[in-house]
């Protein structure tokens, strides 16, 4: 379930997984989520690592804390994570994209016209 | 804290084992212990355990000095391959001694795990293979849930799967009865994910005392042409460097905000594992094995 | 969490326990040496022949005391060997310090005291219960031994057990903090004895002897031995207490 091998930080797979898993309906607003330890159990990690992944979320506000109780996810989580992950992780891969076309000496029309192209792969197999 | 010291120093014969430490370890976390052989982790392992006494600088273990310290005997175990067993008991009767010396003993965790790791409760100590001391040696540890567990090198001799199994273990009782683990191994990288601090000592110092997450966004590691990274480099916190070959130059710096900037120039950037950044960190520049090879 | 107190007195109780279990082994070496020392005292130790014209005549003596000269110096030993790392390590690897070690290793020694005591007295029973079989003579004069005086020779024996334990304790505990004691002390010994030797009737080590030898209260001798080996021991545990260990 986690990559121990990858270049992302453990807590950073951590927050993404429990993102996908509110995408994916597994967690209901207002759901409690797991908490540090039983991520700890279920990933084999230690468990400030699973608080830090947690920790992450409640800054980005997709999870708010009850005193005690643990942390539930918020009202409007979905939409806080698509947001995301559309400003920050696309537009990152977008920018390597980028780097790597110029490095490539791909022009900008090439680029657009290879970006077209696996939309239609895509919409092709849906 | 349950730890803490301050420029604590340890001589053997005029050699500074153990130079001006001063750290603090916060109770009921799991701290990884990296360096080299002969770093001096085992002296400062065993200052903390009360074995040893210091040569100069304090040393302050549940608040108490720990040399002599009963305290410090009763509520804290010295995991290593030297643990010596009497001759004359069996493994059975040793896990019998361990209930009677240590309050929080569990016997139940004990045989269990005596029996997952097929030993004979009837076999002697001194008899085992210097594997199955190993697995025995840190059940025993596990077993008497001191507050302050310390494994030297526990793994010595271990499969890669009692290794594995150890891991588990360990974060497992970790979790249910939480306490203070120190381990030291050459292993840090299949025990990155248990740690949350990291101690690297190298040649008596303390190079790097933080969070193992911290530690993994620590560094970066740049390659790329000659001329552009000597240029780069020169506003970079160097941690080490290398001449790949006539047109490349590998260096791991600090992380900084500029790493998209670096992209750009043509610069490849790759992390650096915490295991990595030790090695580069604690090499003595004499070159690599290659030229030893030459 | 939560630290576990100390209580001193139940730690060095646990210890003696330990200790009576772990250290075993020592009783091995004594089992052969007083059987030894039973084979040995079949030889007299004073044979006394008179012959005259038209008589001739043989007296033997023999005695037991060779078991409890053999059980002294093992009591010396083993009580030396303690004190060796590998006996003190084992300590470790459980709960223990530099004190309550020389407190359970005290009391360890004064019941191995008694104990080979005891079974120092027995070898001269169960001697002379072979003698009387294996001699096909009649004619033997025996010591009586009252049950008394069977008491009086076991607290004896015992103590003067006890004694050469605290010495061979605080022997070891010297070599542990310098191994240049290991020819320090029998050079010592030996140039002691010579000196007294020299010294003729007050001389030290005569006094000293005779201190705990003339002595003809039981309950003074006992007084005696108990403080000086408590005096031995104290001074042990105060050399070694900035001792380390796992070095």
């Amino acid at each position: 379930m986690l990559d121990f091998d990858s270049t992302k930080p453990i807590y950073i797979q951590i927050s993404e997984w429990l993102e996908n898993e509110i995408l994916n309906g597994q967690f209901e607003e207002n759901d409690k989520v797991h908490s540090q330890y039983s991520l700890a159990d279920m990933f084999n990690i230690n468990p400030a690592t699973a608080a830090k992944g947690l920790n992450l979320l409640h800054d980005d506000k997709v999870l708010y804390n009850r005193r005690g109780l643990g942390k539930f996810v918020a009202e409007n989580a979905k939409q806080i994570i698509l947001a995301k992950r559309k400003s920050e992780t696309l537009k990152g891969l977008i920018q390597d994209v980028v780097i790597e076309a110029h490095q490539l000496k791909v022009t900008e029309e090439e680029l657009i016209k290879m970006i077209q192209l696996s939309f239609s792969e895509e919409k092709g197999d849906e | 804290m349950v730890i803490e010291t301050n420029t604590l120093t340890k001589y053997f014969n005029k050699v500074k084992a153990v130079n001006e430490i001063s750290i603090s370890i916060q109770p009921n976390t799991i701290t990884g212990i990296v360096g080299r052989n002969g770093a001096g982790k085992t002296t400062f392992l065993k200052m903390i355990a009360g074995f040893l006494k210091q040569s100069s600088g304090d040393i302050n273990v549940f608040s108490e000095r720990p040399f002599n310290s009963l305290i410090v005997a009763n509520n804290s175990i010295f995991v290593d391959d030297e643990m010596l067993f009497p001759d004359v008991l069996t493994l059975r009767e040793i896990l019998v001694e361990g209930n009677r010396f240590h309050k929080n003993w569990d016997m139940n965790l004990a045989h269990k795990m005596l029996d997952y790791f097929s030993f004979n409760p009837d076999a002697v100590h001194a008899q085992l293979s210097k594997g199955k001391k190993s697995t025995f040696n840190m059940l025993f540890g596990l077993s008497t849930r001191c507050a302050l567990t310390i494994f030297d090198e526990p793994t010595t001799g271990m499969d890669a799967a009692v290794r594995k199994d150890f891991y588990r273990v360990l974060l497992k009782d970790y979790l249910a009865y939480p306490r203070t683990f120190l381990i030291s191994s050459h292993h840090l990288d299949e025990m990155e994910h248990l740690l949350e601090d990291v101690l690297l000592i190298d040649k008596g110092k303390l190079l790097i005392h933080m969070p193992i997450d911290d530690l993994q966004e620590y560094a970066v590691g740049l390659s790329g042409s000659a001329l552009i990274m000597e240029c780069v480099l020169k506003d970079q916190d160097v941690l080490y460097r290398e001449t790949i070959n006539k047109n490349t130059i590998f260096a791991i710096v600090k992380r900084g905000a500029d790493v998209e900037n670096l992209k750009r120039m043509g610069i490849r950037i790759a992390p650096v594992s915490p295991s990595d950044l030790s090695i580069y960190m604690t090499k003595d520049f004499k070159g690599g094995i290659d030229d030893v090879l030459k | 969490m939560s630290l576990n107190k100390v209580n001193y007195m139940s730690l060095v109780k646990k210890q003696y326990q330990f200790k009576l279990k772990a250290y075993l082994n020592v009783f091995n070496s004594l089992i052969i040496l007083q059987l030894f020392s039973i084979l040995i005292a079949f030889n007299p130790t004073i044979s006394h022949g008179m012959s005259g014209y038209s008589y001739h005549g043989s007296l033997d003596s023999y005695t037991a005391d060779f078991s409890v000269v053999f059980t002294l110096l093992w009591g010396f030993i083993t009580a030396f060997l303690i004190t060796t790392r590998a006996y003190r390590e084992d300590d470790y690897t459980f709960v223990t310090n530099n004190q309550t070690q020389v407190w359970s290793n005290s009391l360890f020694l004064l019941t191995i005291s008694f104990l080979s005591g005891l079974t120092a007295m027995l070898s001269g029973s169960l001697y002379r219960v072979i003698f009387y079989f294996a001699k096909d003579t009649n004619e033997i004069i025996w010591h009586h031994v009252t049950l008394t005086d069977f008491f009086i020779g076991f607290m004896a024996t015992s103590m003067y057990i006890l004694l050469f334990c605290s010495l061979g304790y605080l022997a070891g505990t010297l070599v542990q903090l310098h191994k240049v004691f290991v020819f320090i002390l029998p050079v010592l010994f030996i140039g002691l004895l010579i000196i007294s030797g020299n010294a003729g009737k007050n001389n030290f080590l005569v006094n000293s002897f005779l201190f705990y030898f003339q002595e003809g209260n039981l309950i003074l001798f006992t007084l005696k031995i108990l403080v000086t080996s408590g005096l031995l021991f104290s001074l042990s545990m105060l050399l070694i207490r900035n001792k380390e260990v796992r070095v």
